[in-house]
């Protein structure tokens, strides 16, 4: 059973401090969902857990078990058993997935997968995913819609068995249909492995579909709050003015970046600023 | 003027030894050619693909300094692809040229290149007769000491309506200090046609590299899968398996070599 430890981390991103001293535990089995307004370190918690060469810590700890994760090179973190699914997928150009993914899954070996192996198993895992069957021999997320790089997020994570997977914002992309197989093989991976998960959605959709057992309020770079399934309900209902008061915890607004607008006629020209954008 | 042997041949061009090599389809039939090029020096080939032939020419660089000229036509309704692979140390002055001169002829030209040394590639697509299409596709790789020039041409002459030439470039610079200059030129004589040309050309992405490096790889493995991805591109079109097989290995190998230097 798998544990990953974080205590008092702080966070600089180009020397700024995002975050502020995270304590945070999740274990095996565990799904912990992240939310809080935009810009108040949910990605900037996973990124940094996962190594990104921008974000600084400058205090604190992560461990997986016995291991100083904050010690370890990125590809020791995901050999170690992290796997973070990015928000924003990246494309490369001129590797196929094939080649990628079999690269991915022979860190994580001693003996290089037999090919047969490889491909029975992605092709088990491309069917879960509904995904299309070329995916195979298609450059890597090059050309892929929004919802295909989100799936091929989730591929990676069924192929590469993580002890804990970070899903930055996996639904965001994905119509109904496709949430809902996200979900079930999320699930899937949940009951059939002891995997822990961290998820960072602003939709309660997605926490009806892969239910937390854990929930947690980012503000300003802390945790200012945790609990249950409820906590996410109530959210979704209230959004976060409430925190306001009943603990006092003051919300810092997004900089709002004041655009004018130039136009040469008067039509179609919508104000910017307005909320119900 | 010789014809090729129909299906599948591989052949040895040993420069130092023969100066010219004049070539031909005939119609309708198809040749799947592959050409080990040896040798050192100077070099005309000339090929001319028959009305309604398939012709998928290979050329593997296994020679020294070569300075190659090279032209080919492309009868009416028949389809050429042109496959130039170039891994080697030594230096390449490359013209090459395609006239699309019947209706309809088709040329595919993908190139892949490791460049360690000087390379002056000039790829030209002549369209004169309509309903011609050309698409071509570099991919370059530079490495310490390497430079390269590419002049990439498409075009299509006034008798050439209802004629497509599209052409795309990718470099990608191993270390800063390398140099790489592509001139890519569409020259369009006639208002009815498509044409289209892209470039891309920059250092390994360090976002790219993360992303690889959060599924385990390491910096090394992740930069040798992006360079052998570039370079193995060429590779799609051929259906000899033990043969592309071996092709790969060999990329694979040459790479593992550069990287490690």
């Amino acid at each position: 059973m798998s544990k990953l430890e974080i205590k008092d981390l702080h966070v600089q991103i180009e020397g700024k401090e995002i975050l502020k001293g995270i304590n945070l535990s999740v274990q095996a089995g565990e799904i912990h969902a992240l939310m809080g307004p935009n810009g108040n370190g949910k990605s900037t918690l996973l990124a940094a857990i996962m190594g990104h060469p921008k974000y600084k810590v400058t205090k604190g700890s992560i461990h997986l078990d016995d291991q100083d994760v904050l010690a370890m090179e990125v590809n020791e973190r995901a050999k170690a058993g992290l796997f973070l699914g990015l928000q924003y997928p990246l494309e490369i150009s001129g590797v196929t997935n094939s080649d990628f993914l079999k690269a991915a899954i022979n860190t994580r070996r001693e003996k290089p997968i037999p090919l047969f192996t490889f491909i029975k198993t992605l092709e088990t895992a491309i069917t879960s995913l509904e995904m299309k069957s070329d995916l195979a021999h298609r450059y890597v997320n090059e050309g892929f819609s929004g919802g295909e790089k989100k799936r091929n997020e989730i591929l990676q994570m069924i192929l590469l068995q993580p002890k804990l997977a970070m899903l930055d914002e996996i639904d965001s992309g994905l119509d109904v249909d496709a949430l809902k197989v996200v979900a079930k093989a999320i699930n899937d991976q949940m009951s059939t492995s002891q995997m822990g998960l961290m998820l960072v959605s602003h939709y309660e959709r997605f926490y009806q579909l892969v239910t937390p057992t854990h929930a947690h309020v980012l503000i300003d770079g802390k945790i200012v709050i945790s609990g249950d399934k409820t906590l996410v309900t109530k959210i979704d209902e209230q959004g976060y003015d409430w925190l306001k008061q009943e603990y006092g915890i003051e919300i810092p607004q997004e900089e709002v970046i004041q655009r004018t607008v130039t136009s040469l006629g008067t039509c179609a020209v919508k104000e910017w600023g307005d909320a119900s954008v | 003027m010789s014809s090729f042997v129909q299906g599948f041949t591989r052949l040895t061009w040993d420069v130092s030894q023969v100066k010219s090599f004049d070539f031909k389809t005939d119609q309708g039939q198809t040749y799947d050619v592959l050409i080990d090029l040896q040798g050192e020096g100077e070099a005309n080939i000339q090929c001319d693909v028959a009305q309604n032939s398939i012709l998928n020419l290979f050329y593997l660089n296994v020679g020294q300094a070569l300075k190659l000229n090279e032209r080919y036509q492309v009868q009416s309704q028949a389809s050429f692809k042109l496959t130039y692979a170039d891994f080697n140390e030594a230096a390449l002055d490359r013209t090459s040229e395609v006239i699309l001169l019947g209706e309809g002829a088709r040329v595919h030209l993908k190139s892949a290149i490791l460049v360690q040394s000087k390379k002056e590639l000039n790829y030209r697509f002549s369209h004169q007769a309509a309903f011609t299409q050309g698409d071509m596709e570099n991919f370059a790789v530079t490495m310490k000491d390497g430079s390269m020039n590419l002049h990439a041409i498409g075009h299509i002459a006034k008798q050439a309506p209802n004629s497509e030439t599209h052409q795309t470039t990718r470099v990608l610079n191993y270390n800063s200090s390398q140099r790489a200059s592509v001139y890519p030129q569409l020259i369009i004589d006639n208002n009815d046609v498509k044409a289209s040309h892209a470039q891309s050309s920059g250092q390994i992405d360090p976002e790219q590299l993360y992303y690889l490096q959060t599924r385990g790889l390491s910096q090394g493995d992740a930069v040798r899968l992006m360079i052998q991805g570039y370079l193995t591109s060429i590779l799609e079109g051929i259906k000899d398996e033990p043969l592309k097989t071996s092709l790969l290995a060999s990329i694979e190998k040459k790479v593992d070599e550069v990287c490690s230097m």
